[in-house]
């Protein structure tokens, strides 16, 4: 019979500056393995967990979710103790109890300078608390107090195991007999645990130098602080084996354990974490929406709000084209039940027009006619040809992603409004990894190597236009007097800060992104404090949220809506309109503007554009005047054409010579002429490359824009 | 002026006849011999004395005297050193010492008065010792304590006697009796006081202090202040610039020395004088030199390496006599000079119960000639370093008998130190290659520098890899009982497969 094991105590990357492996690593290798589950328990939280999950569904792995904690109270000093969840109820108290730990260690925003160590503290549990919460929780603990041990099997029950690891160092085979012997006696079960911190023992160069940073040191100075080996790695059942033939039980033990750990992050996602449309939402909806509240009014009261909007915004029923889209668009919503998600942000932006605070929906969202028609948006998707699935598909399996730009003077009420409105337990902020990039690299890894400090920043300054180190030419490098082939020092720099790129670096916090929960945001997933008061920051980006379905919008701020909102203040107060008008000559609101006016785009053509927004940029004001705009999608078209996307694919100079007459409009294929007419053939907007797969490669919308994903996805880390 | 803040008291030093002693010292008891400087006697032996010599007689005359008389030309760069060197040792008894050429040392006696109720006793005892460091330096000696140092110079210098103490406020008393000669005044000021009939201390003690301060202004003044026991000036204190030496030219005295013994017996000598103004200045030598300088010509040096610093001359004899007993000298000896050549500051310990001060001594004496019967090399203390490669996890220190070892923590990796691991007690450089026999899957013996040993029992293995930085290295560590050579670490090189034997333990 093969052997069975289970490896419950891995610490991935994001211990920070501990762990040298990055969740996905881990979870591939342990299915590579063969083990039976891998636990990922990193220190203070559980910030990679739904990386690794998302790999292990892909995998088939159970991953077992849990984290590593320091417990006061157990015996002399601080105790570690590996804790995971059995069930909903465990994953709840481990959440909680990673919240209240966290409670004194606030998080900033931004990014820390380079070559500071910003490190999440480990927080520190009184063994009380966490006594009270072992309902539902696993607890593993390494030592040999027989104190402690029996304090902990008091607290947790049969759900307690002492842990023996083998790493071939000095004094273990005593610890190992002591533990056991301490588990025979108190009748507490033992289980094998390897401690990895990496996926693969050619990682462990990188894990001492992560010590190094971690400590503030240089390899020659580190002495026995680092492990005198590289055994702390993920091993097989096989191997493990072999390492344990006096102990085959213990391996039994770990397996036996992690199978009883049933909870999955899946659960998460199952439980729709969506607020329900909360008492008011259909009274704020008007008359017409009374009796529309609660769950099962969700849905309609959505469609009672696209009626009245479509009929607001085409001065009574809509265009057969915009009917059937709206028709669609709901049901999409319906199958997927993001009701709610529509609800939150017109219920957001309605408060904000009620206060007289500008904003605007971006991005996406311009994609979707039902954003369009409650006022989130202000483009006409069906007019403009847009893609639905740009915004929302069945295939993508992951809630719809609306950003909403506020008058940045006045965002704060907004939020406010979003924390009384669902309550600061079911409200958070979402946060942002701050990972090493190739300078930040290079600095760091350089000082743990003991480079000299010139080595350092003429390494870092040669970085600076590449993605890593280790793409600098050889050329460059001789130059800047760096050998790499008479170095070892600086052939490791480059090697090991090109492993360490997208490694995390410190947790931040995002500008605008908030995620809102129906259970308590404290039993889905665990929050640190911000640096203002009153905020919450979740230990997940929105990367992990968008992946377990969580509801987050992105409240952000926007300079230049400030900008108008004075613009038109200032209007209304030195220019009012004449006693007895009918009409005020003087626009009150964005929409009151008057669109196409000759005078503006003759201003723009001389590229006297210093203060637009999007548009007064060096690299516009050089375009503006070839490109010489005389309607808004002309605008359109110039912002969207100074990107990465269309300079590097060589589009700007083909689409300007066509738009000067100096070359032919041609379409390679003919039912493409409807996809690139209005860009004269070039293809500059992502909606342009979805309907090509649509309409010249036989792509369902959602598969095209999986394929828009593909092209131009680039993850925090 | 109160009693608690009365003047400065001064304890002077005087060596007589400095130059004939310094030269005596060095001599076996001496006829008749006179120290003599550009022609002129300066001082005379008693021998010489009796036959007739004086002091200021040419040397005509002085031979004319005695026949027989052995003359010794004044060399005051030797006499200067030689005081400097009895400060030196003196600096025990005094935080503060001057050098009053051309043949005193003063010492700040005001220890006296924090003494308690026996001042009295307390000078008479640092008198007794200073008079003690004189002797052990080679010379005889006269103290005075007064208060004062012209005061105190005067009276060691001008009383005959061996011993002067002048109690507080009682130093123009003391000084009364003496001639004008022994206040060491201006000459102006002497030669007027002089052709006015003032012939004692005492005689110008009672002119009018206006008198002196009108006519010679303020050496006059000051004059006439130390005629009366008054003397407020502040010693000027000595500060030795170099590690001591000390050197005897033995040829004239004793002749050259062709063996070991007698070298050790005059090394004794000048070990005793520098051990002393080692300990005056509160050091301990690390490391002596002993240079001999061979006749006709060439020198043969003899480094002494020390356990621990220290300026006990007993101690130093011991490794002295392992180095000379094996040394050959090619000439025979006309010279020594014993330097310090390294010294460190030896702070008075304290004895806990259960010191045994003679113990550590004797382990000093141990370690000092193992090091100069082995070599300095050979003799010193593993201190535990930092680094899991076993070769180098220790550093050699100095030997500190009786210092607890502060190594460093072991790690585990994440940073909190823990005891390092057990190693063997030896360590071999290089390790030693081993081949393995087996049987079975199991090992049963190694070949171990040839000889085939049988494996009693086997325990491990630790893994040691690292410094991949650097020279990486990948090794399982064993533990192995073999037959007939006891316990011995070996480690499976995970490079290549090589087995090696690294250390034993003992």
């Amino acid at each position: 019979m093969p052997p069975r094991y289970a490896e419950l105590r891995c610490r991935s990357s994001f211990s920070f500056l501990e762990g040298a492996s990055h969740p996905e690593e881990l979870v591939d290798r342990a299915a590579d393995l063969g083990l039976e589950a891998l636990a990922l328990a990193d220190r203070g939280g559980i910030y990679g967990v739904v990386r690794a999950h998302a790999r292990a569904r892909k995998r088939g792995l159970p991953l077992v979710v849990g984290a590593e904690v320091a417990c006061d109270g157990l015996g002399p000093g601080t105790a570690g103790l590996t804790l995971l969840a059995v069930d909903r109820e465990g994953y709840a108290g481990l959440c909680r109890l990673l919240t209240e730990a966290h409670a004194g260690a606030p998080l900033r925003e931004g990014e820390a300078p380079e070559g500071t160590v910003v490190r999440p503290p480990t927080p520190r549990f009184p063994f009380l608390a966490v006594a009270e919460r072992s309902r539902g929780l696993v607890a593993l603990h390494a030592g040999a107090d027989a104190g402690a041990a029996a304090r902990l099997r008091d607290a947790f029950g049969p759900r307690f195991a002492l842990t023996v690891s083998r790493h071939r160092a000095a004094g273990e085979e005593a610890r190992i007999a002591a533990v056991r012997s301490l588990g025979r006696r108190l009748s507490v079960p033992v289980a094998v645990v390897n401690d990895v911190h990496t996926h693969e023992r050619r990682r462990q160069p990188l894990q001492d130098v992560l010590t190094c940073v971690r400590l503030g040191t240089s390899v020659d100075r580190v002495g026995r602080r680092l492990f005198p080996n590289a055994e702390r790695t993920l091993k097989g059942p096989e191997e493990m084996a072999r390492l344990w033939p006096d102990f085959p039980e213990g391996l039994e033990a770990a397996a036996d354990l992690a199978a009883s750990c049933t909870f999955r992050l899946e659960e998460i996602r199952g439980e729709h974490p969506l607020p329900p449309v909360l008492a008011g939402t259909a009274a704020a909806a008007g008359e017409g929406a009374r009796g529309l509240d609660g769950p099962v009014g969700g849905m309609a009261l959505l469609r009672h709000l696209v009626r009245d909007g479509a009929r607001w915004r085409y001065g009574g029923a809509p265009p057969a084209d915009v009917e059937r889209q709206l028709a669609r668009e709901l049901a999409l919503v319906e199958q997927l039940g993001y009701e709610s998600y529509f609800l939150t942000v017109w219920d957001v932006v309605r408060f904000a027009r009620e206060r007289g605070i500008l904003c605007q929906g971006r991005g996406s969202a311009a994609n979707s006619a039902i954003c369009f028609v409650l006022g989130i948006t202000s483009i006409d998707p069906v007019r403009m040809g847009l893609l639905f699935e740009r915004f929302l598909s069945a295939e993508r399996g992951e809630p719809p992603d609306i950003d909403v730009d506020f008058e940045h003077e006045r965002r704060e009420e907004v939020i406010q409004y979003v924390y009384g409105r669902y309550g600061r337990d079911r409200a958070g902020m979402v946060c942002e990894v701050i990972s090493y990039r190739a300078r930040s690299a290079i600095r760091d890894v350089g000082n743990a190597l003991g480079l000299a400090p010139d080595q350092v920043d003429r390494l870092a300054k040669l970085t600076g236009s590449h993605d890593a180190a280790g793409e600098i030419p050889a050329a460059v490098l001789a130059q800047a007097g760096l050998d790499p082939e008479g170095s070892p020092a600086v052939r490791h720099a480059l090697r090991l800060s090109a492993e360490i790129a997208g490694f995390p670096r410190h947790l931040s916090i995002h500008v605008g992104g908030f995620v809102i929960t129906r259970r308590p945001l404290v039993e889905t997933v665990p929050g640190q404090p911000a640096a203002m008061a009153g905020r919450t920051v979740v230990q997940w980006d929105k990367d992990d949220l968008a992946e377990l379905g969580l509801l987050k919008i992105d409240l952000l701020a926007l300079g230049m809506l400030t900008a108008l909102s004075r613009s038109l203040a200032l209007l209304a107060r030195h220019r009012p309109a004449p006693s007895g008008a009918t009409v005020d000559p003087h626009p009150a609101t964005l929409a009151a503007i008057p669109a196409e006016e000759t005078e503006v785009y003759e201003m723009i053509s001389r590229a006297d554009t210093i203060g637009v927004f999007q548009i007064e940029s060096r690299a516009q004001m050089s375009l503006l005047p070839r490109l010489r705009p005389r309607r808004f999608y002309d605008l359109v078209i110039s912002v969207a054409i100074i990107r990465p996307g269309p300079i590097q694919g060589g589009m700007v100079h083909p689409f300007l010579r066509r738009r000067d007459g100096r070359e032919e409009v041609r379409y390679p294929y003919e039912p493409l002429r409807a996809v690139l007419e209005r860009t004269l053939g070039i293809p500059l907007f992502q909606e342009q490359a979805m309907r090509l797969a649509v309409v010249a490669a036989g792509y369902t919308p959602g598969e095209a824009d999986e394929l828009r994903r593909a092209m131009t996805h680039k993850r925090s880390h | 002026m109160s009693p608690e803040r009365g003047p400065p008291r001064v304890l002077a030093v005087v060596v007589p006849a400095l130059p004939l002693q310094r030269v005596l010292r060095e001599r076996p008891p001496a006829g008749a011999l006179a120290v003599v400087s550009e022609g002129a006697v300066c001082h005379a032996t008693a021998p010489a004395l009796a036959a007739g010599v004086r002091p200021g007689d040419s040397l005509v005359q002085a031979r004319a005297a005695c026949a027989g008389l052995d003359v010794v030309p004044l060399d005051a760069a030797a006499d200067r050193a030689a005081l400097r060197a009895l400060a030196e040792a003196l600096l025990s008894l005094s935080p503060v010492a001057e050098v009053a050429f051309p043949d005193a040392v003063l010492l700040d006696a005001a220890g006296a008065r924090l003494s308690g109720s026996e001042p009295e006793a307390f000078e008479r005892a640092l008198a007794e010792r200073a008079l003690g460091l004189c002797r052990h330096m080679g010379f005889q000696g006269r103290v005075a304590v007064a208060d004062g140092k012209g005061v105190a110079l005067a009276l060691a210098r001008h009383t005959g006697r061996e011993r002067t103490r002048a109690a507080p406020g009682e130093g123009a008393l003391a000084l009364a009796p003496l001639p004008l000669g022994a206040l060491d005044l201006p000459s102006e000021v002497a030669r007027w006081l002089s052709a006015v009939g003032v012939e004692s201390a005492g005689a110008l003690a009672a002119l009018p202090a206006e008198t002196l301060a009108h006519r010679f202004g303020a050496p006059g003044a000051a004059a006439g202040r130390l005629s009366r026991g008054v003397d407020p000036r502040p010693l000027v204190p000595f500060a030795p610039e170099t590690f001591p030496h000390e050197r005897w030219d033995l040829e004239s005295e004793v002749g050259v020395l062709e063996s070991a013994e007698p070298v050790i017996f005059a090394a004794k000598r000048l070990a005793d004088r520098v051990a002393a103004r080692l300990a005056g200045r509160g050091l301990g030598a690390s490391r002596l030199r002993l240079t001999l300088f061979l006749d006709p010509r060439g020198e043969e040096r003899v480094d002494l390496p020390m356990a621990r610093p220290g300026a006990d001359a007993a101690l130093w004899l011991a490794p002295l006599r392992e180095r000379l007993a094996g040394l050959r000298l090619p000439a025979p000896v006309r010279a020594l000079d014993l330097a310090v050549v390294e010294a460190a500051e030896v702070p008075a310990e304290q004895l806990a119960v259960g010191d045994r001060p003679e113990v550590t001594r004797s382990l000093d004496v141990a370690l000092s000639r193992l090091a100069a019967r082995l070599g300095e090399r050979s003799l010193f203390a593993a201190e535990s370093a930092d680094r899991h490669r076993p070769e180098a996890a220790y550093r050699e220190t100095p030997f500190r008998h009786g210092r607890a070892d502060r190594s460093a923590g072991s790690g585990s990796g994440d940073g909190s130190p823990e005891p390092p691991p057990g190693r063997p007690t030896r360590l071999l450089e290089p390790p030693s290659p081993l081949v393995a026999l087996g049987e079975g899957g199991r090992l049963t013996a190694l070949r171990v520098d040839g000889t085939l040993r049988a494996v009693v029992s086997l325990s491990g293995p630790e893994r040691l890899a690292g410094e991949w930085w650097n020279e990486p290295f990948d090794r399982d560590y064993y533990r192995v009982r073999l037959e007939g050579l006891g316990e011995a670490w070996i480690y499976r090189d995970g490079r290549d497969g090589r087995l090696w034997l690294h250390g034993l333990f003992d």
